[in-house]
């Protein structure tokens, strides 16, 4: 424990002077450029060359972070989990829902695999970002969404598709379009509980259905879990897998940069972060028969 | 004449709107009348569900099960009353069912009748969710046939309120 302290606290002082000296150079070079000009191009050669060191040191360090504090805690939670940060929860997987706005880019990783009260759950960040270019030839990149994707597997396919957004949640996305086919189409839905019905919009194709899945405890948990996350969220019941979306424009088991290192802290942190789908597990009663087979 | 084309056009704007609530009404009719039909599915899931385990109890306590009597009746296009009525009577029938298999620990432990408990379980879910997406679909209606000016054509059409289906509260 002692050896990774000071392995890791080694890596997070060099990657965090690295970054840091890189930034006062960049700072350093645009003063010096608006009052004395060209002289401060020079400058950034140091930038480029701190910046390279403290990002390459950063990359290292994040890595080992993850390999030994964020594995500890997922694996103190979940037991049996896989946790591969360089990989993540595939495009089609995301884009199949057709519940969300596709954009041009997509980046995900940090995925966790595991099993929690018998639900086989996946995690992990995403990102999905629209870049355009503008007449002149200027880029410009907007964030679609950010935050984390879980899907949590029943073996069990629902009759029907039904999508529950909450308010600001603005990637979401109706499924079925203009020509499809009137069975496949989702219609909005009410329920009994008004409060509910202000915070989430719900869509589906068969009212059934969704008064089945959502019950007056799950709509209590889902309005307790949006208070607890303060981010929006949206829940998609496709096939038989249950997607989660978090849009809260944060990455999950990042290795903090700056600042005191302390395991203990840390390790707590990833478990911190893992709450998110053990709230969710708990909070739909996931492990409930009404999810596992068809009786 | 621009009178008269203003009186047309007016009348034209009233009788759409008139259409247009008119379809609404008709709609939300028809969804109530879905959903009492996911109801009746429901109810005629539970009633097979609980002869059967009725039947197995009848292996185990020939005696006690004589006492319960089975006086339900379900049939085709009763009335939402009746139907509320027809559960309440499928509850007292269940209760029953459940003190006599209390008493025999060979009966609970039974596959047939453990496996039955489980989609008696189910059934009651699916009851639920019926009655629930029934009685939001009257309750949808109801208020239209209240509101203005919903409240006109509803009255022009003679239409009234519809009945909640009622039931004791079952936990999930």
């Amino acid at each position: 424990m002692e050896e990774l302290y000071t392995k890791l606290k080694s890596m997070q002082r060099k990657s965090g002077w690295g970054i840091g000296l890189m930034l006062l150079f960049i700072v350093l070079a645009v003063i010096v450029l608006s009052l004395k000009g060209g002289m401060g191009l020079v400058l950034f050669i140091p930038a480029v060359i701190a910046g390279i060191i403290g990002i390459t040191s950063y990359k290292k360090y994040t890595a080992c972070f993850k390999e030994n504090v964020v594995k500890a805690a997922l694996e103190e939670v979940f037991g049996d989990v896989t946790f591969t940060p360089k990989s993540g929860i595939p495009y089609d997987v995301v884009y199949s829902t057709g519940m969300i706005q596709t954009g041009n880019r997509y980046s995900s990783n940090d995925l966790v695999a595991g099993e929690y009260k018998g639900v086989k759950f996946a995690q992990s960040d995403v990102c999905i970002e629209e870049e355009t270019v503008d007449s002149d030839g200027n880029t410009s990149t907007t964030t679609i969404f950010q935050g984390r994707w879980m899907t949590f597997d029943f073996n069990k396919e629902f009759r029907c598709d039904l999508q529950i957004v909450s308010r600001w949640f603005g990637a979401s996305k109706r499924k079925g379009g203009l020509f499809s086919r009137k069975e496949n189409k989702l219609s909005k839905l009410e329920f009994e509980n008004e409060t509910f019905n202000k915070e989430f919009k719900v869509y589906g194709q068969n009212q059934e259905e969704a008064f089945y899945l959502i019950t007056p405890q799950i709509m209590e948990s889902l309005l307790n879990l949006r208070t607890t996350l303060k981010a929006p969220i949206m829940l998609m019941f496709v096939g038989g897998v249950l997607h989660i979306a978090v849009n809260n424009n944060k990455d999950a088991f990042e290795a903090k940069l700056f600042g005191k290192l302390d395991l203990d802290v840390e390790k707590q942190r990833g478990i911190g972060d893992t709450r998110v789908i053990t709230d969710f597990v708990d909070g739909m009663a996931m492990e409930r028969d009404i999810y596992k087979s068809n009786i | 004449m621009e009178i008269l084309i203003g009186v047309i056009i007016l009348a034209l704007i009233l009788l759409l709107v008139y259409i247009s609530i008119l379809n609404k009404l008709s709609r939300a009719q028809v969804k109530i009348d879905e959903a009492e039909s996911g109801i009746d599915v429901a109810l005629t899931k539970r009633y097979d569900v609980l002869t059967k385990q009725l039947d197995i109890v009848k292996g185990y306590a020939k005696h006690e099960s004589e006492t319960i009597e089975k006086v339900i009746e379900l049939r085709r296009g009763m009335p939402i009353e009746e139907k509320s009525a027809a559960l309440a009577q499928m509850n007292d029938m269940q209760k029953s069912i459940n003190v006599v298999a209390e008493a025999y620990p060979e009966l609970r432990s039974s596959e047939n009748f453990k496996s039955l408990q489980a989609s008696v379980n189910d059934t009651e879910e699916h009851l639920q969710a019926a009655r629930r997406a029934y009685n939001a679909n009257v309750s949808a209606y109801n208020q239209m046939i209240v509101v203005f000016p919903s409240s006109i054509v509803a009255n022009l059409k003679g239409l009234t309120k519809r009945d909640f289906f009622v039931a004791e509260e079952t936990k999930r």
